[in-house]
């Protein structure tokens, strides 16, 4: 009796960039010091392989936010132009223009 | 001082002595016990769980773990306060839920606690000028048991036990160790991992019950020695076992038990365990849907710790107007964790649309951090 890792509370475990998530609710990081690393480890010598850190989907869904994000913060930062239009009549640049529809097209809500 | 002249003595009423405490042996002034939470103080999981016996790991009392195998065996774990007077207020209660009469040669069931062999050193071990020490404790149970105290040199494989009986009332034992001089080459590694184990046989079966109890001298470990003459604590739904007051000190005198306050005890607990509650954190926005998030761990843990979310909370934020909450209940992806903080990414807002928020709600437990041993 020393130091036998148990693997039998391991149901689900994917790889992360600093380690592993286990059973969705579990960060542990890739450190063999770290008992619970010391459970993964022994769980894929047992022949398991962890789950890829994102699957196609999620990253699909992860790259949607980021462009998300980035698109709004644009629309964000140009509305004054918008505004001064509708209160002065100054015209608003072509390029502005172009890039906000731009922007418009390529938010399509993940979340 | 550390001459080896130097010793003081104990004196009774008229000046009669008691016996004498070896100052170079280092068991007069600072800190003499090793063991943390000996008197059962710090429960940051919880302070009692149900239907233990299936796995290992550490339910209720910080530093202790519990490490059944192969038993049908299970037990309830309580933080009460019934410690003896003048000792500790609270113990550690055991209190067998499920028997288990048919005991397999595999079967043990051992509580323990695991420490650092940086923390370790000044024992000496395996080299020359080893030093002697000393574990004490205080017991009680339902009826007369015999148990095994063992001390586990996990760098070397080492082992030596004592055999100690319970009562119905509070008694202390009391056990001297000695020096493991060896042949030079089993000290304790100066790191930050596992070197010795003190173990508690509680249950076992023949393949370690089967030898001669290794009481007089450290020696290569044996696992059919390790538990000779023990009781078995899953012998019946009657059975009860109350521990505290825990101590280790190098030395040959079981020196009465070391009060720490409760923050210091907290503090040395935290290595190993802390709560996270959700007014630590601070998030900074990476989408719409999801942050980054980051808190302060303190003191600085063992290693990188495992996080874990804990269920039935919502981690809420506050930004310049609105507060925000995940609907997630997984856990952190991408997360960098290490000894003095964490962080990571928390999905399930939607619209977040400030830069940074602050953690709301402070009291409410949202993640663990775990470096246990």
């Amino acid at each position: 009796m020393n130091q036998k890792n148990n693997t039998a509370w391991i149901v689900s475990c994917k790889s992360s960039k600093a380690g592993y998530i286990v059973n969705d609710t579990i960060s542990i990081p890739n450190d063999p010091a770290n008992r619970h690393c010391g459970d993964v480890l022994a769980w894929i010598a047992e022949g398991n392989t962890p789950a890829p850190d994102f699957t196609d989907a999620e990253i699909a869904v992860n790259a949607q936010a980021v462009t998300n994000a980035t698109s709004q913060a644009y629309l964000a930062s140009t509305d004054w132009y918008v505004i001064r239009h509708a209160e002065k009549g100054v015209a608003i640049p072509d390029d502005i223009t172009s890039s906000r529809q731009k922007a418009r097209e390529a938010i399509e809500e993940a979340d | 001082m550390t001459r080896a002249s130097d010793t003081a003595k104990l004196l009774g009423a008229g000046g009669s002595i008691l016996g004498s405490l070896d100052v170079g042996g280092g068991q007069i002034g600072g800190r003499r016990n090793i063991a943390i939470n000996g008197a059962m103080n710090v429960a940051q999981r919880s302070a009692s769980v149900t239907g233990i016996g299936a796995a290992a790991g550490y339910f209720t009392l910080d530093r202790w773990n519990i490490t059944p195998s192969g038993t049908a065996g299970r037990l309830t774990m309580t933080q009460t306060a019934d410690g003896p007077s003048g000792v500790s207020a609270n113990c550690m209660k055991l209190d067998c839920t499920t028997a288990d009469a048919s005991i397999a040669a595999g079967e043990y069931l051992v509580l323990q606690q695991k420490f650092e062999g940086q923390d370790l050193q000044s024992i000496g071990k395996g080299v020359a000028g080893a030093k002697e020490f000393t574990v004490s404790f205080y017991v009680k149970a339902n009826a007369a048991f015999d148990f095994v105290c063992e001390l586990y040199d996990t760098d070397n494989g080492r082992i030596i036990s004592r055999l100690f009986s319970t009562t119905t009332g509070w008694a202390r034992h009391e056990f001297t160790f000695p020096a493991d001089v060896d042949d030079g080459s089993s000290p304790f590694d100066d790191d930050n991992a596992e070197s010795l184990q003190l173990n508690f046989w509680l249950h076992g079966g023949s393949d370690f019950t089967s030898g001669t109890l290794n009481a007089t001298a450290w020696t290569n470990a044996t696992n059919t020695n390790r538990a000779v003459g023990i009781d078995s604590f899953f012998s019946s739904t009657d059975n009860n076992f109350f521990i505290t007051g825990v101590q280790m000190e190098v030395g040959s005198v079981a020196t009465p038990f070391e009060h720490r306050s409760y923050g210091e005890e907290l503090a040395l607990c935290k290595r190993y365990f802390q709560n996270i509650s959700n007014g630590e954190l601070w998030g900074s926005t990476n989408t719409t849907a999801r942050m980054r998030i980051n808190a302060k761990l303190s003191p600085d843990m063992r290693v990188a710790p495992t996080i874990a979310r804990l269920a039935d909370t919502t981690v809420t934020f506050q930004g310049s107007a609105a507060g925000k909450a995940s609907t997630s209940t997984t856990a952190a992806q991408g997360a960098t964790t290490s000894t003095t903080s964490l962080g990571f990414d928390l999905g399930g807002f939607s619209s977040l649309g400030d830069r940074a928020y602050a953690g709301a709600n402070s009291a409410v437990l949202v993640f663990t951090a775990d470096s246990e041993l």
